[in-house]
């Protein structure tokens, strides 16, 4: 024991200049990244208690803005956004992960893969305007998919719920972050040595308990990436709820960018302020979800060897 | 779950005599996570083709197609407005913006790359990394018209710093690198760090660990970090919103332009058509060289 | 788990030294900007003929500027933005647009702010010899000459362009006349033939639309619909949440192109929407969807172009007028009228202009049309809409209110 230790003194002394390195970057990127972002970006806090006239600030503290934001209907927006944000997360998850689990260990096919690689990154270079725009007149009432439903007779009147409704915010999500979610699950599975999964099944682990806990946890990582990529855009996406929604289904985006457009600084502030509050409490959530496996904190750490 | 556990058949499985039914029954979860991966895709493509296709119609916006066309390109190259008997000059208000959104964002992809490789390695090692994390993540969590504002005011009624293609690039960076950061992460925090030792127990200089080691095997990560970094600042808007100084983006063109009282048709559809053309060829031969490279690389230094 | 087995060693500390090595060389990171702005600061004066414009709509464009450089010897350089005031009075009063530009133009209503900031200069309307012959009625709309100031009367605008809004509907699937026989506002509201097939849209200038509604029909008790109090706002708002629940519209729309699209898909049989959709439309062949003359009134609205104060600094009054006195020329006019149905200051020398050009029976048809405009619809007192409204905060979140519900 005494010995190993000596060994790993004597390790760390030889790194020392890389590690110095190392760190002087980490901790020079960090203070700029600290005072330059996040001081800024918790201000926004503060301003959230400010009250304005014009583009000028009265340096007053209040929660004026918080009671307007409720008075205005702020209750049960924040309420859909995270509903809506929340079950499509959970969808994409359920779909992504085999996906990803097969294309990462599954799929043979190196052309097949290239193309859905290829497939699987392609929509992210397109605005999101153009990968929504086409549904709203395909889902019309008198689009192509009415019109089949009615020349077929399975329908006698025109299904209006096809668009600006729940459902047609919902499928618009679906396809606009199932990428998001596929990539960073790949990207960990992919990653994992096909030895462990050997290994797990020459000591007689059932498929079934090599995945459980073998590959879940290994792609952790990947899977609180896949989350993250896809909750937090949904929660800021003003295209789908808009077109896809039609006015009927508005989430919190929208709002906060016509209190922009009208000059309301503050009432924006106080909403972001409980979109701050209801990530950090995401995090705990997660945080918890994640202690079985060690935390979040391990989440990295536990992939080491 | 068990439905995800047929998959790990694969790796090793050795051959067994099977019925077709037990066949049929083994491998139905693997076709299943298959049939559900594509029918996304289709979801995804379903649009976009039918764009393309509605991009030389005549009438795009009822959703039918039919009665080709190419006008809808020939307004979004030589405009909208141009009067009869006029002789055609090439309006290159399109073009200007996406000539800035493809340098910010190679820029941004660049700035992703070096940063994220200059934390990424050494983030998961640290005493603070939650906390460091938590912050790195921070963009993430404000919606980004809000943290735009918030930048805004920081550095120009703060700082007094006038806002140029400087904050637009900074707003970029922003953006795009907690997703970079991410997608490093989910390689380097399982970076073998006695790769190292054993290096430089062989008498490795800190350059030659970083540039020989270090960086083929992170790769995946860092080639992963520049093209979130490139994607996420193509198609950025909110951050731009303020943090910019009369620069278009091709983002904010299209932002503009839809708040117009005349039809973005040639744009949305002719555009994005063109653009998906690109895309396509450009991202399948970015993959092929990224991903036919990265598991020879990966295999190599492992082996070595 | 493997994780036991990370030894301590793996962890490197941050020790405090190498974090204020970092922390020193991270601050001389943030002071770089600083002291290149400081070597690279130069006097970015505009180029001597040129004329830089921002302009809060791409529709306000006459096609391109070839006819004005011909015309004037001047070079037009055009930067568009979006007309949100949030965004332009940000642009404006924080982000110095008046040293970047020479005209600005703008939704009017937004210059009262700018007024008071001192970010734009009154106009001496001597130096433009096209604004003495232009009607009296546009001459006394309130964004061009408003009083604020002591110096009550002084011109801060020249128009560019305006129009009297209101909504298009579908006369024979509705059994309803066409123009010029005037239809109500309830048709968007409160029909039950248009229940579920009307839309209206997000910003709040469609609450002041309903306001003006319930104001003509007696509704309701409202002041000036185009500057609301909260309370008065608030109580529109709950009228338009009612009739939301109640299914009356089918969608609340966003952009020109969600307008179109819901006229050409049958979504709707009535929709408040801006002319050149219902323009578009016709053009697609649906010619039983027409533009109404409506009974309670129009939300007229303008943009005018204003000089910001910078411009007395550089001293190039003598090319700012007379790019601004081409605005009101009849070469503008008979590009703007015919491209966007719009009406300019000077439709008159519109029509003069399409005579002696001999342009086409259409074009001339729609400069002639804009120009009749402002006897009919323009003559209707009720409502000026303003982009700045006193209570614009609360009045887009009464809207929003509405949206959200």
């Amino acid at each position: 024991m005494a010995l190993a230790e000596h060994a790993a003194g004597m390790n760390l002394r030889q790194f020392l200049p890389r590690m110095s390195a190392g760190i002087w970057s980490l901790s020079g990127f960090t203070f700029l990244w600290f005072i330059g972002i996040v001081v800024p970006l918790i201000g926004i806090l503060l301003f959230s208690f400010l009250q304005t006239k014009g583009i000028k600030v009265q340096w007053d503290l209040t929660i004026k803005a918080y009671e307007k934001l409720f008075f205005y209907g702020g209750g049960p927006l924040i309420g859909r956004t995270i509903r809506i944000a929340a079950t499509m997360t959970v969808i994409e998850l359920l779909f992504a992960f085999p996906f990803a689990l097969w294309l990462a260990k599954g799929a043979k096919n190196q052309n097949l893969k290239l193309i859905t690689f290829t497939l699987l990154t392609v929509p992210f270079f397109l605005s999101p305007v153009a990968r929504v725009i086409v549904w709203r007149s395909v889902m019309s009432v008198q689009g192509l998919v009415n019109t089949a439903l009615l020349d077929i007779g399975i329908v006698s009147e025109p299904v209006e719920w096809l668009i600006f409704s729940e459902f047609a915010v919902h499928l618009g999500y679906l396809g606009q972050y199932f990428p998001a979610m596929v990539w960073p699950i790949f990207l960990s599975i992919a990653l994992i040595d096909d030895e462990y999964l050997e290994a797990s099944k020459d000591l007689g682990a059932s498929r079934f308990r090599t995945l459980v806990h073998v590959i879940l946890p290994l792609s952790l990582p990947g899977i609180v990436a896949g989350i993250i990529f896809s909750f937090v855009p949904m929660l800021g996406d003003t295209v789908v709820p808009q077109q896809m929604g039609g006015g009927n289904v508005m989430m919190i985006s929208h709002n906060v960018y016509t209190m922009i457009g009208a000059a309301n600084f503050v009432m924006a502030a106080a909403l972001s302020a409980i979109i701050l509050a209801i990530m950090l409490a995401f995090q705990v959530v997660l945080w918890a979800a994640l202690r079985p496996v060690g935390g979040i904190n391990n989440v990295f750490a536990s992939l080491h060897r | 779950m068990t439905v995800l556990a047929e998959q790990t058949k694969y790796i090793g499985a050795a051959p067994r005599q099977l019925t077709l039914a037990q066949r049929i029954a083994e491998r139905w979860p693997a076709w299943g996570s298959i049939f559900i991966g594509y029918f996304v895709l289709l979801i995804i493509y379903f649009p976009i083709l039918w764009l393309m296709i509605l991009s030389v119609s005549s009438e795009p916006l009822t959703g039918f197609a039919g009665d080709w066309t190419l006008r809808w390109y020939d307004d979004m190259l030589y405009g909208t407005g141009q009067r009869e008997g006029e002789a055609y000059a090439v309006n290159s208000r399109v073009f200007d913006p996406l000539l800035l959104s493809l340098k910010l964002a190679f820029i941004t992809a660049a700035l992703c790359m070096v940063a994220s490789l200059l934390i990424g390695p050494i983030l998961p090692r640290v005493r603070f990394r939650g906390p460091l994390l938590l912050g790195y993540l921070m963009p993430l969590m404000v919606p980004g018209i809000v943290a735009s504002v918030s930048l805004f005011l920081f550095y120009r009624l703060g700082l007094h710093w006038k806002m140029g293609e400087w904050s637009l690039g900074l707003a970029h960076f922003v953006w795009a690198f907690p997703f970079a950061l991410l997608a490093m992460l989910v390689v380097s925090s399982r970076f073998d760090t006695r790769l190292l030792e054993a290096a430089a127990d062989l008498g490795a200089s800190p350059w030659r660990r970083f540039w020989d080691i270090q960086v083929p095997i992170l790769k995946p990560g860092i080639f992963a970090a520049g093209f979130f970094g490139f994607l996420l600042s193509f198609n950025e808007l909110p951050f731009s919103i303020f943090m910019r100084a009369g620069d278009i983006t091709l983002p904010i063109y299209l932002w503009i332009q839809s708040g117009a009282h005349n039809s973005s048709v040639p744009l949305i559809f002719a555009l994005s058509t063109l653009i998906t053309i690109a895309s396509i060829v450009l991202t399948f031969i970015a993959i092929k060289v990224a991903f036919g490279e990265k598991t020879v690389t990966v295999k190599k230094i492992r082996t070595a | 788990m493997t994780n036991k087995r990370i030894g301590k060693h793996h962890y490197f500390h941050l020790s405090r030294r190498h974090f204020i090595k970092g922390a020193a060389a991270g601050a001389v990171i943030m002071g770089a900007p600083a002291v290149l702005k400081g070597l690279t600061r130069t006097a970015k004066g505009a180029e001597k003929g040129t004329i830089r414009m921002l302009m809060t709509a791409p529709t306000i464009i006459p096609g391109d500027w070839k006819t004005f450089e011909a015309e004037t010897g001047l070079k037009m350089q055009d930067t568009v933005m979006k007309d949100d005031p949030g965004l332009f009075l940000t642009e404006m009063q924080v982000n110095d647009a008046g040293d970047r530009f020479d005209i600005i133009s703008t939704l009017a209503g937004v210059e009262r702010p700018l007024i008071e900031g001192g970010n734009i200069i009154p106009i001496e309307h001597k130096n433009i010899p096209n604004w003495a012959g232009m009607p009296e009625s546009i001459k006394a709309v309130p964004y061009l000459t408003r009083g604020l100031k002591p110096e009550g009367g002084t011109v801060w605008g020249t128009p560019l362009v305006m129009n009297a809004d209101s909504f298009g509907y579908f006369p024979d699937k509705l059994g309803l006349p066409y123009p010029p026989e005037e239809v109500s506002w309830s048709l968007v509201f409160d029909d039950e033939r248009t229940k579920g097939k009307s839309s209206t849209g997000t910003m709040f200038y469609y609450l002041e639309e309903c306001a003006m509604y319930l104001k003509g029909s007696g509704k309701q008790q409202i002041g000036d619909p185009a500057n609301m109090t909260p309370e008065e706002a608030n109580k529109v708002a709950d009228y338009m949440i009612e009739r939301k629940k109640a299914g009356q519209f089918r969608s609340i729309h966003t952009t020109f192109d969600d307008q179109v699209q819901l006229i050409k898909n049958g979504e709707v049989l009535a929709i408040r929407c801006w002319e050149p959709a219902v323009k578009e439309a016709q053009k697609a062949g649906m010619k039983d969807f027409v533009y109404s003359n409506a009974t309670e009134g129009y939300m007229k609205w303008m943009h005018g172009c204003y000089v910001p104060a910078q411009v007395a600094d550089r001293g190039n009054f003598e090319e700012v007028y007379k790019a601004l006195n081409w605005i009101l020329s009849g070469s503008y006019a008979a590009a703007i009228s015919p491209l966007r149905g719009y009406v300019s200051g000077r439709p008159d020398l519109g029509a003069q202009y399409a005579k002696e050009k001999g342009l086409d029976a259409a074009a001339a048809a729609a400069i002639d049309e804009a120009q009749a405009k402002l006897g009919k619809k323009f003559a209707k007192d009720l409502f000026w809409f303003t982009g700045a409204p006193d209570h614009l905060a609360e009045i887009q979140a009464a809207t929003d209110r509405f949206v959200n519900a």
